[in-house]
């Protein structure tokens, strides 16, 4: 009786969507439900809701860093700026077509929306669906590629598997050209993260939780080991890298590097810890970026933190520390210490930095060198390149370095121009504070009757 | 100083340039015919055909970049900007390549910064431009401040090589129709788009991927982080029509 009902879905579901059936005609049923053991059948667009819902909680969606030229009779290519195609609700960009291949998992870690124990409606793309699925958004400009991760199904071999099969289906089937992120399944062997990373322009593995304690009471023991695949992409990129010198034809491990992403704010852990540990990450295994992800209490569980809304501040000051390591030339060292451990909330780290070495400022802008205007809070990378060449020509004004994007409204207490100092600047370091310090006070509160707050 | 006149058109102007590259002065202006600001003591010369046809294109790896550059600048909607067209060939001339980056000088910032407005726009148009599938052609409406069409013909060549698409800049109303070989120029009068229009809002409903991507797109966002305002600026409203996800919100 159920089927019967299921079949008449369908068969309205056909009238809907008359072309697109016919297409991917057996592809739209899913036969197998992990939970119930029942024959279920659903089309497409339910599959798309589950599976991109759970798969949100991913942060990274950059498509940059890899060119990749269109391939003979095939579709797209990729650049190496990266384009953002659309932004969410949520102001993130969506440049790559973010899915889990399933929901399905055997693991149950605390903080995931897919763990065993939650009562949740699960789904299973099938490889060939999903890589349809891609190239059509693709050709209609939606996406820039395709970002896979995946639930745990029957085993890491199963699942790596499975994904690598999609990829293989995208790019030599359909000979596609862009930009494919996959996640390596921890626990999964090496000739299989291997050959999805040959696929891939990004291969990655989350380490989800700063410290191993962490992970060790928040998962379960199987799924703690995050660094072996780590240090097998690493060397696979690095091989690759070698390989290329000799031929140019030689084939590319995952051009586009690796990335991580950990969560900020499930586990007391602090900002020095979680520092340091991108630090060692991107000296040790060559990371391209370490993406934080503020805390959202998905599930009820004992051992994880009631908190009234996400830290995304905190997150937003994290990144501000990792870009200052990745770009500013900075040290773990130099942005938090053991006296102080946790990031000013009111003050951005860069900021924080050049009020605790105020001896140092001012620096003259057409004198300094270009490791030193970096320090300078509101020049940054752009900026601080464009002053570098432009004084080569003539010598610099406060009006010229405005026009270069030099932010003066935050650069003008640390800097002179010509000798001279901006006039009616403070040179005072508490004034400056104050003048710098953003405000961040929530205002009055009012507290829900029946909601647990801590 | 000497106020050059071309006649406003993107022909007349890449004609001029040659002449302007061997002919102009440091402060000379460049002006069109019908934005004239008229000053009483400057002499004028207009670049007439006869005039600019006498001079041959240099071949020079520098006119070729500043011009490029100043084309870009003609692109974009900073018609002020061109102006000092003359004075950043001749600053060009003098520095080579590196005076691109001489920032400070009012010739190439004024140069740079209209050009980069053109090329800015390119790049998120070549994100936010949607095609619709249209029986086998993809047809791909935009809205765009600066004409851009050249550089996002050029992409999608390269993107999509194996199929049949039509870029309609609706703003310039005109578009470049690719039939998998070559592209080619069209022009779209007020009848034309309407038609269009109203085919290319029945494909809408008909198209099940966008369905399907209208749906992915409403589910990707995190509720706990809400951020609307931050979503307008990276995607202004101004692009909002012909971008399906959003179309609806559109007033």
């Amino acid at each position: 009786m159920l089927i019967f009902t299921q079949i008449r879905r369908y068969a309205e579901k056909k009238s809907v969507f008359g072309i697109y059936i016919q297409n991917v005609d057996s592809l739209s049923f899913v036969r197998y439900n992990h939970l119930t053991k029942m024959e279920v059948v659903m089309d497409v667009m339910k599959k798309l809701e589950i599976l991109s819902a759970s798969a949100k909680y991913d942060a990274s969606c950059s498509s940059s860093g890899s060119f990749r030229e269109t391939p003979k009779n095939g579709v797209g290519n990729g650049k190496s700026s990266g384009i953002c195609h659309s932004w969410a609700d949520d102001g993130r960009c969506i440049s790559l077509f973010k899915v889990l291949f399933t929901n399905v998992c055997i693991y149950d870690c605390a903080y995931c929306i897919n763990r065993r124990s939650n009562d949740i409606q699960r789904t299973t793309f099938t490889p060939r669906e999903l890589a349809d699925l891609t190239i059509e958004f693709y050709k209609r400009n939606y996406i820039e590629g395709l970002f896979l991760s995946s639930g745990i199904i029957k085993s890491p071999d199963y699942t790596m598997e499975l994904l690598a099969e999609a990829i293989r289906i995208l790019r030599k089937e359909h000979l596609f050209g862009g930009y494919i992120h996959v996640k390596a399944i921890p626990g999964a062997s090496k000739e299989l993260i291997d050959k999805a990373g040959m696929l891939a322009d990004r291969i990655s593995v989350n380490v989800e939780l700063p410290t191993k304690e962490s992970l060790m009471r928040l998962t379960e023991k199987k799924h703690t080991d995050i660094f072996t695949p780590m240090k097998q992409i690493t060397s696979g990129v690095s091989i690759s890298k070698i390989e290329r010198k000799k031929s140019r034809f030689a084939p590319r491990f995952a051009p586009a590097g690796q990335s991580t992403q950990l969560i900020v704010g499930a586990t007391p852990e602090s900002d020095l810890t979680i520092v340091k540990l991108s630090e060692a990450m991107y000296k040790k295994f060559d990371l391209r970026r370490v993406y934080y992800s503020a805390f959202i209490p998905v599930n009820i569980d004992s051992r994880l933190p009631a908190l009234r809304e996400p830290p995304l501040l905190r997150e937003h000051r994290l990144y501000q520390a990792d870009f200052l390591m990745r770009q500013y030339h900075f040290e773990a060292d130099e942005i938090l210490n053991a006296q102080h451990p946790m990031l000013d909330i009111a003050l951005d780290p860069k900021a924080n930095w050049a009020l605790n070495h105020f001896h140092v400022f001012p620096v003259e802008v057409n004198k300094a060198d270009y490791e030193m205007l970096l320090r300078v809070p509101g020049i940054g990378p752009t900026s601080a390149k464009r002053i570098v060449r432009a004084r080569r020509a003539q010598s610099l004004g406060f009006d010229n370095i405005k026009k270069l994007g030099v932010v003066l409204k935050r650069a003008s207490f640390f800097i002179t121009c010509r000798g001279k100092r901006m006039p009616a600047v403070s040179e005072k370091r508490s004034d400056i504070y104050q003048l710098l310090a953003e405000s961040h006070d929530p205002g009055p509160y009012q507290m829900k009757f029946f909601q647990n707050t801590v | 100083m000497t106020i050059f006149l071309y006649d406003g058109t993107l022909e007349g102007f890449i004609s001029s340039l040659p002449y302007l590259w061997q002919n102009s002065n440091y402060g000379d202006k460049l002006q069109s015919v019908s934005g004239q600001n008229p000053e009483f003591f400057t002499p004028t010369l207009t670049l007439s055909e006869n005039v600019i046809s006498k001079v041959k294109k240099p071949e020079s790896v520098l006119y070729r970049k500043t011009s490029n550059t100043l084309l870009h600048c003609f692109s974009s909607k900073d018609c002020h900007a061109l102006e000092s067209a003359p004075s950043f060939l001749n600053y060009m001339k003098k520095t080579g390549t590196t005076g691109f980056t001489h920032l400070a000088e009012p010739s190439v910032d004024a140069i740079m910064k209209a050009a980069k407005k053109t090329l800015r726009e390119a790049h998120n148009l070549k994100g936010l431009l949607r095609f619709r599938q249209i029986r086998s052609i993809l047809y791909g409406p935009y809205f765009s401040k600066n004409f851009v069409l050249p550089i996002l013909g050029r992409h999608f060549k390269m993107r999509l090589p194996n199929q049949q698409w039509l870029l309609h800049d609706t703003e310039h109303k005109t578009g470049i129709y690719y039939n998998g070989k070559i592209l080619t120029q069209a022009f779209f009068d007020d009848s034309k788009a309407l038609e269009l229009e109203k085919i290319y809002d029945q494909a809408g409903v008909a198209d099940d991927f966008e369905q399907l991507w209208i749906k992915y797109f409403n589910t990707i966002a995190i509720k706990e982080r809400f951020n609307p305002k931050l979503q307008r600026s990276f995607m202004p409203k101004q692009y909002w029509k012909f971008i399906p996800e959003v179309a609806s919100r559109y007033t």
